[in-house]
């Protein structure tokens, strides 16, 4: 086979644990957004505006749905010859089986794989971030500056450093520390977890790091200061654009009700790095006699008759008259009951919200409905 | 089970359809916010069996047709088993012939029939103009049960547009007694709906038999063998609608609009298909105001929209008022237009300010642009 360029590979097994409910039956990546969209849409579109085609998705946590939706990535255009997503679940060996330990692990179990390719760069995304970004600029500064790892990163606010991984970096942005999370940090520069590796570099510190009974197998924790240690050539790249980790109930719903502002770091409506999807067939929406549409995202096969500002809405959404929806961000099939009120909060697949009842609150936190007894 | 084969025979006669079929087959003028006229007649054969061949005859123009189906994978026909062939056709119409269901375009396929192969049992002959969900299972136990060797399809008291070159069904019950068409002056009848089911090898026998005849429509043939086979005749329940002019897609446009005809199309468990296209959700703004409407997704909606279909793509701006209109596929409305009972068709632009009305009974066309 021709030698390979870059491929990707997608960590998408993350459970998801602070997205609460909504990854009750469905791993992280899988989880709806922005209407029609589900969290993973942007990373493999990605890919495919990169001239990414062969995309290996980890999978582990609850994937069937995910699995399903992937296919075999024609929906983001990857079907190529020889190329595609592939998804790589955990599987056995001849004598052990094991589940992925870590991000670094799982990567580790697909040797195989990436061998099948041989490519020059790998790239390491993750499934559940929201951006739009071309990768194909950063593989090539990696080749310019013959690093051995490049990490994507951006300016965080100086407050908010403890929360992320810091990379300290020289004036040619060559990576000089790395601090997790660090209580005073000496830069700004935030890790997102976006890596381009060389192949070579990747196999070593990969089987480097599974001999060390130490080590939890992850990047950032345990990789990344390994490399640092011996000196390889670790640099920078810096990305301005829109990125959100949507792992909160909180920054999932800001996450997705930006997308109601009219900011150019994220316009779904334009053709540049459009975002693609596994479409479903459906009708057009249905805007009734007794509706009141406004600042609103509506997928397909809705049918609203009541008042709706400030939501995204996903498909098949029933609002019935006299229903009011308000700064709320509902699943598939729910169904709005006359009469009720939402605000301020999100709604999960298939819920019913009884006439007359009243979910959320105009303050505070965002509620969380998944219906019935459910809740 | 037996497999079938549908063919989706070309509407000749596109005269009155004016500057909606100028750049595009018959089959590709888009409705009902997100589909294709040929949506309805291929969704209903797919939503019959799953062994199926399906041949769509093809126009003159069209280009439009091969990029709406392509391999047929948004209908759920498989492109490994060849399950749809786009055939040619309209060659009569080129030569000045017209006629409802040509049999040129059945001879030029020749090699379609002929290779269909003995576990074929029925052909199923669909309209391309017809909107309407057919349940064509249920057809074909009827055709059955009736050990019929064709069943002509027919909407009873049809109450669209008639043009005087339909084809009409004088029937008792089950049976078809006369059929009207050409220049037959005579009134009363049923409209045939240019649909139909018939035995695999009767129809290759008429079609030989046609061929040596030198006829030149289908129907011309049934009539004069009416009374050698068992012609059924079965009235199709529901709404049905043929479009056979700019009048009767206006009007079609608006039915969809009504709740009745909207679930009755689109929220059957046999679905309607169409080509399936990465758009954003339909975004709203903060100006929007929508009554009445069925607006698509990739669609920006910031004016005021009353009793009108918007098209995937298609964008109204601030202070544009819109009413009674069918909005197509990447047209835009510019601030503080109006536009009432129109159709602007794809990517045509009604300017900043500019007034675009009509009547009901008189639907101004703005035609597409490239």
């Amino acid at each position: 086979m021709k030698k390979t360029d870059a491929i990707a590979m997608l960590l998408a097994g993350g459970q998801g644990t602070r997205l609460e409910a909504l990854t009750r039956e469905n791993a992280k990546p899988g989880v709806m957004f922005g209407g029609k969209y589900r969290i993973i849409d942007f990373s493999l579109s990605n890919c495919f505006h990169s001239e990414i085609y062969t995309v290996g998705v980890m999978t582990q946590y609850k994937p069937l749905l995910l699995n399903r939706y992937i296919g075999n990535g024609n929906a983001w255009a990857l079907d190529k010859v020889n190329q595609g997503a592939y998804i790589l679940p955990p599987y056995m060996r001849e004598n052990h089986a094991e589940w992925y330990r870590g991000t670094a692990d799982a990567v580790y179990q697909n040797f195989e794989f990436i061998k099948m390719y041989d490519p020059e760069y790998v790239v390491i995304l993750s499934g559940d971030h929201i951006y739009q970004m071309n990768y194909h600029p950063m593989i090539e500064a990696a080749r310019e500056k013959d690093a051995d790892l490049m990490i994507c990163v951006r300016r965080v606010p100086w407050e908010e450093t403890f929360r992320f991984g810091i990379m300290n970096t020289d004036e040619n942005f060559k990576i000089t520390e790395f601090q997790e999370k660090p209580k005073e940090a000496k830069s700004n520069l935030a890790s997102m977890g976006i890596y381009v590796f060389k192949w070579s570099v990747l196999k070593e510190a990969l089987e480097k790091d599974h001999q060390n009974p130490e080590s939890k197998n992850d990047f950032g924790h345990d990789v990344i200061p390994t490399l640092l240690e011996e000196q390889k050539r670790l640099y920078a790249f810096a990305f301005d654009g829109y990125w959100r980790d949507v792992g909160t109930v909180d920054s999932y719903y800001d996450a997705n009700m930006d997308l109601l502002d009219t900011r150019e770091d994220l316009d779904l409506t334009s053709d540049y790095l459009r975002v693609f999807s596994n479409n479903e067939h459906r009708d057009p929406h249905f805007v009734g006699e007794k509706a009141d549409v406004y600042n609103s995202l509506i997928a397909d096969g809705c049918y609203i008759n009541g008042k709706v500002s400030r939501s995204i809405l996903a498909h098949d959404v029933v609002i019935e008259e006299g229903a009011v929806v308000e700064d709320a961000i509902l699943f598939g099939n729910v169904r709005v009951k006359s009469g009720s009120v939402i605000k301020r909060a999100i709604v999960a697949d298939d819920v019913t919200v009884k006439p007359g009842e009243a979910v959320g609150n105009a303050e505070g936190k965002i509620t969380l409905h998944v219906g019935g007894d459910q809740s | 089970m037996k497999k079938i084969a549908g063919i989706i025979i070309n509407s000749s006669n596109q005269l009155d359809l004016d500057a909606l079929v100028k750049h595009r087959s018959i089959h590709t003028i888009p409705i009902g916010g997100k589909y294709r006229l040929i949506d309805f007649p291929l969704s209903n054969l797919v939503n019959m069996a799953q062994d199926l061949y399906v041949g769509v005859i093809g126009s003159y123009n069209y280009r439009s047709l091969v990029d709406h189906l392509k391999q047929g994978q948004d209908w759920n026909l498989s492109r490994k088993s060849n399950d749809l062939l786009i055939l040619q056709g309209d060659r009569s119409a080129k030569i000045g012939q017209v006629s409802r269901i040509s049999i040129q375009d059945f001879v030029d396929n020749r090699e379609f029939f002929d290779k269909l192969s003995d576990d074929v049992e029925h052909i199923v002959l669909s309209g391309t103009n017809v909107v309407s969900n057919i349940d064509y299972r249920a057809i074909l136990d009827k055709h059955d049960a009736n050990q019929a060797d064709m069943t002509l399809l027919y909407k009873e008291n049809y109450d669209g547009e008639i043009q005087n070159k339909e084809v009409r069904l004088v029937v008792d019950g089950d049976d078809v007694k006369e059929i009207i068409y050409g220049n037959d002056k005579r009134q009363g009848g049923e409209l045939f709906i240019d649909s139909l089911v018939i035995n695999r090898t009767l129809f290759m026998q008429i079609l030989a038999e046609a061929e040596k005849r030198g006829l030149v429509d289908f129907i011309e043939l049934v009539d004069q063998c009416l009374s050698d086979y068992k012609v059924k005749a079965y009235n199709v329940p529901g709404y049905v609608k043929i479009i056979n002019s700019i009048q009767a897609y206006f009007n079609c446009s608006m039915d969809i609009l009504t709740c009745d005809t909207n679930l009755e199309l689109f929220k059957q468990e046999r679905k309607v298909y169409t080509k399936a296209k990465d758009n954003h959700p339909t975004v709203y703004g903060k100006e929007a105001k929508v009554k009445k409407a069925l607006v698509a997704s990739g669609a920006i909606v910031n004016g005021t929209i009353e009793e009108s279909i918007v098209f995937r793509n298609a964008t109204i701006h601030e202070g544009a008022k819109i009413k009674n209109s069918v909005i197509m596929q990447g047209a835009v409305v510019e601030k503080d237009a109006v536009v009432v009972n129109a159709i602007l068709d794809k990517n045509a632009v009604v300017k900043q300010g500019e007034f675009i009305t009509s009547t009901t009974k008189e639907p101004i066309l703005i035609q597409k642009r490239a």
